[in-house]
């Protein structure tokens, strides 16, 4: 599915709702990823960084980037998890943090969708505790909606039973005179930076 | 919570003569209906999605013993621990329990209707445990010692000005009227007693019946981290949730999410699925659910509350509601208000304790034409008046007039003749004498001159013909 045709629609779609909600995604090319992502940092207070270190993200040589544009100390958690591991310590670090890194199983553009699975994402607090939150994604990785999401659930057979996180824009109240505050608990603040779209055109 | 569902009519002059209370729910529920209303207009198969929702709602509903076996066994190959309690004290006492056994002393909650109605607060906090809700709006009446006036928006009824004292009073904070910098603070607060806490309790939108899963639907993030932070994770569930499928969700969620908020769907659902495994980083290491029945299986027992049993908890008809909308949630007197409330609050408290609470309607139907799920509230709100004059319940001196009435009514003769001198006598009595009670908040019309059976008589001449 790479290079589809059509993840330059469902990229657009992806975008405009997730502006909507008040988070923001971009659609950037691999090689250009450290330029992006220090566009990012540059906007904000991001002393703390804790990241995970997806295969996906491993891949794209996320540590080496970070090293390159970031001054401060990045934790990245390694795919597989020390067996010796201090939770205590972890939380209280997530807690902490200013920004949290970290890749999404599926995108959906209807919706502005981040899916993540606990099989695949081991943090749950990851995308939870800090107040910022940047998603990198693969293109191929953006379907339309939730019965596209189960067609590929169906072929593989076993995520749907999953720990299944579906995260919409920052999270929100609107308890106070139904004024919409963002950032009450979870992140206030969401980037999603959607790598190697076919852009139309 | 302890019912007031018997002061119903007594307290209501109170709630109407707050003004405040009234200017705040009546915004909020027309915002909420704007937004409900917009979201559904761009679903063009939303009648079909209502319809098939129902359908399985049905189905789950008439055969709920057995799946409830099968969801909890579902579960318990997750590793999740399934109780199931009978009653409200059962519940609790279980819960406790659990704390014992693993030494809780704080809890954090999220915002969950089934523990209003069982008082876990309460009894927790009377067996020296804290509770802390998590859940912003339900933070802010936990503070302020209230109870909630609304499903999905507890804290509807306070203005900014009353949380910002209220804040100030309790949190020791300068005032401040801002929306922003009091969540802000919020957030400052309840993140560390998140930290502190050792068990996170939520409830559930949904369990889903072939994986023994439960989903949380929320925007705020905090029942996620309940079920996620703590070192054990306990959910209350109604037995009524369930669903059949995790495929269902797409559906439901967007009849719910729509519905509730107004939102295409809120910002975090979670799909719970048992303790930490091995390979994770964060989650609890034991998960417990407690499924709750409190009278909700008597309903079962009767073909039309059954299908209060569909109920999916989104509060679109209380904001449609015109009498929610006039006396608020508080009126009610319980944890379940606006027409869904008065359906069901007869049933779970037995019918002599709300005995009032089904006629608090103008049967206008708006929230069956407005119910995700097609309860049909109206038509229930009747039956259950039927119920309540069948059991004896209404006034004496109403049931009288109804006798009366029955029996003129079944004659012309009979019937007629009052109707010529009932008039007359009227307008010679003061307005206030003529209804009394009835014209306290309502103008009695005039009485016609002539009643229309002599206007049926009369000819295009004006002559009146005998009969």
């Amino acid at each position: 599915m790479a290079g589809d045709a059509r993840s330059g629609g469902l990229f657009e779609e992806f975008q405009r709702e997730l502006k909507k909600l008040g988070g923001e995604a971009r659609a950037v090319e691999s090689a250009k990823l450290g330029e992006e992502v220090s566009r990012c940092l540059s906007g904000e207070k991001a002393e703390r960084i804790v990241g995970y270190l997806s295969p996906y993200l491993a891949a794209l040589k996320i540590e080496q980037i970070f090293r390159e544009i970031h001054r401060g100390e990045v934790e990245w958690l390694p795919a597989a998890r020390p067996a010796h591991f201090d939770m205590a310590a972890h939380r209280r670090r997530l807690a902490e943090a200013d920004l949290a890194v970290t890749s999404a199983d599926f995108l959906l553009a209807r919706t502005a969708t981040a899916v993540f699975s606990l099989k695949h994402h081991p943090s749950g607090l990851l995308t939870l505790l800090p107040p910022s939150l940047l998603v990198i994604a693969p293109a191929e990785r953006l379907l339309a909606d939730f019965p596209a999401l189960q067609a590929i659930f169906d072929r593989s057979g076993e995520d749907r039973e999953s720990n299944l996180v579906f995260f919409t824009g920052p999270s929100r109240t609107a308890d106070i005179e139904k004024t919409l505050v963002l950032g009450v608990h979870g992140p206030k603040k969401l980037t999603v930076l959607v790598v190697d779209v076919e852009l139309n055109g | 919570m302890i019912p007031r569902t018997k002061q119903f009519k007594k307290e209501l002059p109170q709630h109407l003569k707050n003004r405040v209370m009234r200017e705040n729910i009546a915004r909020a529920a027309w915002l909420s209906v704007q937004k409900r209303n917009e979201r559904v207009a761009e679903i063009p198969e939303w009648e079909e999605l209502r319809e098939k929702a129902s359908r399985i709602k049905r189905e789950v509903i008439e055969h709920l013993w057995e799946n409830l076996d099968i969801f909890q066994e579902n579960a318990g190959k997750r590793g999740i621990e399934v109780f199931r309690a009978a009653d409200a004290a059962e519940a609790n006492r279980l819960a406790e329990d659990i704390a014992r056994k693993h030494g809780i002393k704080r809890i954090a909650k999220s915002k969950s209707m089934l523990t209003e109605e069982i008082g876990f607060n309460d009894y927790m906090q009377e067996k020296g445990l804290e509770v802390v809700e998590t859940d912003l709006g339900e933070y802010i009446i936990q503070l302020a010692g209230e109870a909630p006036s609304h499903l999905t928006a507890p804290a509807l009824h306070k203005s900014r000005r009353e949380i910002g004292r209220l804040f100030q009073e309790k949190l020791n904070v300068p005032y401040s009227e801002n929306p922003e910098e009091l969540t802000a603070l919020a957030r400052q607060v309840l993140r560390e007693k998140f930290l502190a806490a050792d068990m996170g309790v939520t409830g559930a939108n949904f369990g889903i019946i072939e994986s023994g899963q439960i989903v949380v639907v929320e925007n705020e993030g905090n029942a996620r981290m309940c079920a996620a932070l703590p070192n054990v994770h306990l959910a209350f569930i109604g037995i009524e949730r369930l669903i059949p499928r995790v495929y269902d969700l797409d559906l439901f969620l967007t009849l719910l999410c729509r519905s509730a908020t107004g939102q295409k769907i809120t910002s975090f659902v979670s799909l719970i699925n048992g303790p930490r495994p091995p390979h994770a980083y964060d989650g609890p290491e034991k998960v417990y659910y407690i499924l709750v029945d409190n009278r909700r299986s008597s309903f079962l027992q009767d073909e039309q509350l059954k299908q209060a049993l569909y109920c999916i908890r989104c509060g679109a008809c209380y904001n449609v509601c015109p009498v929610y909308q006039n006396i608020g949630g508080h009126a009610y007197g319980w944890v379940y208000q606006g027409p869904i409330g008065a359906v069901i609050t007869p049933q779970l408290l037995g019918l002599p304790e709300a005995k009032d609470l089904p006629f608090a309607s103008s049967l206008c139907g708006a929230c069956s034409e407005t119910c995700p799920v097609k309860i049909p509230l109206h038509r229930l709100l009747l039956y259950q008046r039927r119920r309540i004059v069948e059991e004896s319940l209404s006034a004496g001196v109403e049931k009288a007039a109804f006798k009366v009435f029955a029996a003129l009514a079944r004659s012309p003769k009979l019937f007629a003749a009052p109707g010529r001198w009932i008039g007359r006598l009227q307008r010679l009595l003061p307005l206030q004498l003529r209804a009394p009670g009835w014209s306290k908040s309502r103008e009695l019309p005039q009485p016609a001159k002539q009643t229309f059976r002599e206007w049926w008589g009369k000819d295009a001449d004006g002559v009146i013909h005998g009969r």
